[in-house]
């Protein structure tokens, strides 16, 4: 008995007796996502051209997507309670919470989700994108695109209500917003856990221990909440719980990402992206089928290195860019086909070699104290920093800072951290504005021209460097 | 009113005196509105502060262009261009440049100052709620712009001082407490742009000087009757409502509203509440200036702020709200979604948002909405 | 008694001569670049069609966005007033109104009596707008008067994903790259429209009975994909240009009425 959507779901990687078994939760799930069979052959022609479907870890790591996906729709139906958090997100909390009663809770980032499953795989976000936008947050108001995605999953029922969220207040105003905009909607209890980026420009990597503190006992804070709400306690047992099972999946990414920079550039960002994500979005797929699937994965990228396998030509320029896109990868692929090997993103980068072991003893502190070493969340000159150390570790040719223009942390230094790298690093540094949650007005084809121009500007340099 | 003219007067030469100062050896130190900074710390250093309130100008917002895309709020860039273009006087002057960091927008003004110009920045992070720690912080940040104050002018903030400079700034906060509160009902004695002129003249004027004007108004304005008027009452509430940022206000003005109490993050000097002279001054100042403070939108939750409409529109027997946003302060635009709901369901009345930036070619279509606005509130009154 | 309404609009200029209840004559005319001489224009013309001289005038009210320069006018009124007062007179059931013109548009929200409870404009972005359809019946090469009944032909609208003009014009050349029909391309372009109008007017609400007025009524794929985008049948008055001029001239009448009375 063949289903609609079998020839998609192995293209995605799952197993027949999978399918069965799921069949109940997959046809639920695409009822409320309103994914019909015509659905089925848009995402398969989308997920063949955009995908490096031939490896079995990309499958897989679709396959983990789709999973968590069903996961999230499916929360409340299934007497999970939920906890959503932001992104950009401390790594950490949402795992020891998840790891503290993984049985009854679901715990990711339901927009991240969206957008690699209804964006990556489907090529169907525009209308939780246009519901996003008739509650609440319009276009043409520069608001961010990842929470309209949230409102438009909330308002379409897609995304589950929430007992609890917590939400990136440390670093952006428009989560915390829409946290509250959300509430008064639904009554769920929000948790900002706070902080303050007042350093000044060219501080990095200095900074207040004060900082530390005060974020570190906020992040200390949600867990109380989370006692209070879902009545689920977040000891320091389930701290190393979460350390030690994240840890295999975290090895895996880091393997994965030193691969990817081999030369010929073995695999497309886009894949790395799906690995690196899915530690950011997931706390439940991401530790069950993410390590194993990165693993694969890792096998396959290696053989292609062996043999000389590459996506894009040998000798190509290396660049780092800020992140792959989220729900569009044909945006990346761009980048690919113009000649540039993406050898790495800000988020795949390195951590900084200054990292001092920690003098902290509370959960949250010792993550709060990450967070400032390792510069993203100190400021926009420890965020223009990383892409100056990513620059000169990795020896690449140039820097594609492809901001969110409607995030107000990007925005606010744009053409600084531009200014910033080019001279620091001393390469040339293509600022594009993009957006890598909504691609409809920031397309790969708008995008094309300037990053063709900058392709050939980088090979230039470097054929006149070898002379 | 003679004494507006006479606060124009200082104003005017207020650059020349400022400029004779800075000769003399006093150090000026310049801020970001937003009500975050305690000007008492600048007194009691002795030296001069000056809040940097501009706004208004589209060419100067165009200026920007090459330090920082669009998506920033308005008034924000306007203060990057005075900036970066050195064409503010006020800019060219300060010795140093105070910024409580409330939000990624004045975080702008921080970084590209700093990176971009000679002028010396100083920024303290203002938290986004209130509780202990977050207490703590603030008052942290203002412990360390104390002893940066002190290293900049070489005086010591001794607690007299201090507590001379708290008693003069409670003086003028309580002056516009009670003149604002002559609007509470019946003939207003005093016009909206009088008082935002006031205020906006506050952030620049010589203290001493400014509460002497603002005794004498106060007297002048207690023995004042006014005429009944009839117009339809409007609490005027938003972002930011920058000196030179007169449209909505003309416009309401032109409509035949009268705005009888505004609310603002930026541009309204917060004269609800007192500094206590007694005790620990350095808490006494985080407890005024950050726990008493009815915080603006980009609080998280918001709703403390909302409330405090809602009480303001009862209070003030308003007719209407009118929110004045600039582009691209997204909590603004946020909250402008959820609150119309609450404020009808809580006091019956309607809001109209209004949205700039800077364009003169706003002008036409805000005119519309405005009259619009305050025509049918007059026909819902005589209806 | 006879007023006169006049609507001085970005594009075109109208006037509405009114005895009584009964409408005597109307006029339309282009703005062009003389927002004084077009209201003396197209107030003449409206006269000439009913006999009538200026003197014989009792009340004139203007609105529009150059309301304010139409110098013989009595009153200013604003074109949202306007047009909640002509439409509740030839619809008294009307509760919403779409009004999409060359630069805006509205939504307004009308209580029992006809009169404005609540409106929304569109902001400086012309997505919503005219001006949009103008620009897109540009770039395909398609006269603005055949845009609506060519795509009706489209049953299959084209994805119109960009919310912004300029990006939404570098699409449509994609689009058409890609061998997509200009039928469809086209419903495609009324569905995006649509799409702004119905967050715009969110707030306001859609509630029955729902009049489209403004230049844009007139085109029927804009009306149907309307109906289709709100989920309400819409109703579009015979003559839907001139309800801003005829509700000026309504005003007209009932200040002129209230005068008389104070007299």
């Amino acid at each position: 008995m063949a289903n609609y959507y079998d020839e998609l779901l192995k293209i995605c990687g799952f197993e027949d007796g999978e399918i069965k078994k799921e069949k109940l939760r997959i046809d639920k799930t695409f009822e409320r996502l309103e994914l019909g069979p015509e659905d089925m052959k848009t995402a398969e022609e989308w997920v063949r051209q955009n995908h490096d479907v031939e490896l079995a870890g990309v499958r897989k790591l679709l396959r983990a997507w789709l999973k968590e996906l069903l996961d999230m729709v499916l929360a409340k139906d299934e007497g999970k309670k939920i906890i959503y958090y932001g992104f950009p997100t401390i790594q950490g909390p949402g795992m020891a919470i998840k790891a503290a009663a993984p049985e009854e809770l679901y715990v990711a980032c339901p927009d991240v989700v969206l957008c690699h499953t209804l964006g990556q795989i489907f090529n169907k976000l525009t209308p939780v994108l246009e519901a996003g936008e008739e509650n609440g947050l319009p276009p043409g108001h520069g608001l961010c695109t990842l929470q309209t995605i949230r409102v438009g999953g909330l308002a379409k029922g897609i995304i589950p209500v929430p007992d609890l969220v917590t939400g990136s207040s440390y670093y952006c105003d428009m989560g915390s917003k829409t946290d509250e905009l959300l509430h008064e909607k639904y009554g769920h209890r929000a948790v900002y856990v706070d902080g303050s980026m007042d350093s000044r420009w060219g501080e990095y990597p200095e900074y207040l221990p004060q900082r530390v503190e005060f974020l570190g006992g906020q992040l200390n804070k949600l867990f109380e909440a989370v006692r209070e709400v879902v009545g689920v306690e977040v000891t320091s047992a389930a701290w190393d719980k979460a350390m030690s099972i994240s840890r295999h999946l975290f090895h895996s990414i880091g393997q994965l990402t030193q691969l990817a920079m081999a030369d010929p550039m073995p695999i497309s960002s886009v894949e790395v992206g799906l690995a690196l994500q899915l530690s950011a979005g997931s706390t439940g797929k991401a530790i069950t089928e993410g390590p194993e699937a990165i693993d694969i994965l890792c096998q396959e990228v290696k053989q292609r290195i062996d043999r000389g396998i590459g996506v894009v030509e040998k000798g190509a320029p290396r660049v780092i860019d800020f992140a792959a896109s989220f729900s569009d990868p044909s945006i990346t692929h761009m980048m690919e086909n113009a000649g540039l090997a993406v050898a790495a993103t800000l988020l795949s980068a390195p951590p900084p070699k200054s990292i001092q072991p920690t003098t902290y003893t509370t959960p949250g502190e010792i993550r709060a104290e990450r967070e400032m070493q390792s510069g993203i969340y100190h400021s926009s000159f420890g965020f223009a920093q990383r892409f100056v150390d990513a620059v000169k570790d990795l020896g690449l040719d140039g820097v594609i800072w492809g901001y969110q223009y409607n995030c107000r942390p990007m925005a606010e230094a744009s053409h600084l951290i531009k200014e910033w790298v080019a001279e620091s690093a001393g390469v040339p540094v293509l600022s594009l504005e993009m957006d890598i949650y909504d691609s409809r007005s920031y397309s790969a084809a708008a995008l094309r021209t300037r990053v063709e121009a900058f392709a050939e500007t980088l090979r230039v340099r470097k054929a006149v460097a070898k002379v | 009113m003679e004494i507006m003219h006479k606060l124009a007067s200082h104003l005017k030469t207020r650059l020349v005196e400022l400029n004779r100062a800075k000769q003399q050896g006093r150090k000026i130190v310049g801020y970001t509105p937003g009500g975050y900074l305690p000007e008492e710390l600048i007194l009691a250093s002795g030296a001069i502060p000056i809040c940097l309130i501009r706004g208004g100008d589209h060419s100067v917002v165009e200026l920007t262009g090459a330090y920082l895309c669009r998506w920033i709020d308005t008034f924000c860039r306007a203060q990057i261009g005075y900036a970066v273009s050195g064409d503010d006087p006020y800019y060219s002057i300060v010795d140093l440049l105070a910024i409580p960091i409330t939000d990624n927008h004045i975080r702008a003004i921080s970084d590209i100052t700093d990176h971009s110009t000679d002028i010396e920045v100083f920024p303290f992070g203002v938290p986004h709620m209130k509780e202990e720690s977050t207490f703590s912080y603030y008052l942290h940040g203002i412990t360390r712009l104390k002893a940066k104050l002190e290293a900049l002018t070489g005086t010591e903030i001794t607690k007299p001082k201090l507590r001379e400079a708290i008693s003069l700034c409670n003086r003028e906060r309580e002056l516009f407490r009670e003149i604002s509160l002559m609007r509470k009902s019946g003939p207003v004695p005093i016009s909206s742009r009088d008082f935002v002129a006031l205020n906006h003249a506050s952030f620049l004027a010589d203290k001493e000087v400014m509460v002497e004007i603002l005794e004498s108004l106060y007297k002048e304005l207690k023995g004042r009757i006014a005429l009944p008027d009839g117009h339809p009452r409007i609490l005027l509430t938003g972002s930011t409502l920058a000196m030179g940022d007169s449209r909505v206000l003309d416009l309401i003005d032109e409509a035949g509203g009268e705005v009888v109490i505004e609310e603002f993050a930026e541009g309204i000097r917060p004269y609800w509440e007192n500094v206590n002279p007694d005790g620990d001054l350095m808490k006494a100042l985080a407890e005024c200036y950050f726990m008493q403070r009815v915080p603006p939108a980009w609080f998280r939750p918001g709703n403390e702020r909302r409330d405090f409409l809602i009480k303001l529109a009862k209070d003030f027997n308003v007719d209407g709200v009118i929110w004045y946003q600039l582009m691209y302060r997204e909590s603004y635009k946020t909250e402008s979604y959820y609150f119309p709901d609450k404020l009808k369901r809580d006091t019956g009345l309607r809001m109209l948002t209004v949205e700039s930036d800077y364009d003169p070619s706003e002008m036409g279509p805000l005119r519309t909405r405005i009259e619009t606005f305050i025509e049918t509130i007059r026909g819902k009154r005589h209806g | 008694m006879i007023v006169a309404g006049v609507d001085i609009g970005a594009a075109t200029a109208k006037a509405v001569i009114l005895s009584d209840d009964k409408v005597l004559s109307s006029s339309v005319i282009p703005t062009g670049y003389s927002v004084v001489m077009a209201a003396e224009a197209v107030t003449k013309e409206a006269l000439l069609r009913s006999g009538l001289s200026m003197s014989q005038l009792e009340y004139i009210v203007s609105t529009g966005y150059g309301r304010r320069a139409v110098s013989f006018a009595n009153k200013a009124l604003t074109e949202i007033i306007c047009h909640a007062a002509g439409v509740s007179s030839l619809m008294p059931q009307a509760r919403t109104i779409v009004d999409i013109g060359g630069q805006d548009s509205k939504v307004i929200g009308l209580d029992a009596d006809g009169n404005v409870s609540n409106f929304v404009m569109n902001d400086k972005c012309a997505a919503g707008t005219g001006r949009f359809l103008e620009v897109m019946a540009g770039v395909l090469g398609v006269e603005i008067s055949e845009m609506g009944a060519i795509s009706l032909l489209g049953k299959e609208p084209c994805q119109i994903t960009s919310t912004c003009t300029v990006f939404a014009e570098s699409e449509m050349v994609s689009l058409r790259a890609e061998g997509k029909s200009r039928e469809n391309i086209l419903a495609g372009i009324n569905k995006a429209l649509v799409h702004r109008i119905a967050i715009m007017g969110q707030s306001v609400g859609f509630r029955e009975k729902v009049a489209f007025t403004g230049g844009v009524a007139k085109n029927i794929g804009i009306r149907k994909a309307l109906e289709d985008g709100i989920g309400l049948k819409i109703w579009v008055p015979e003559e839907p240009q001139i309800i801003g001029a005829l509700g000026a001239a309504i005003l007209a009448k009932t200040e002129l009425a209230s005068l008389t009375q104070i007299r």
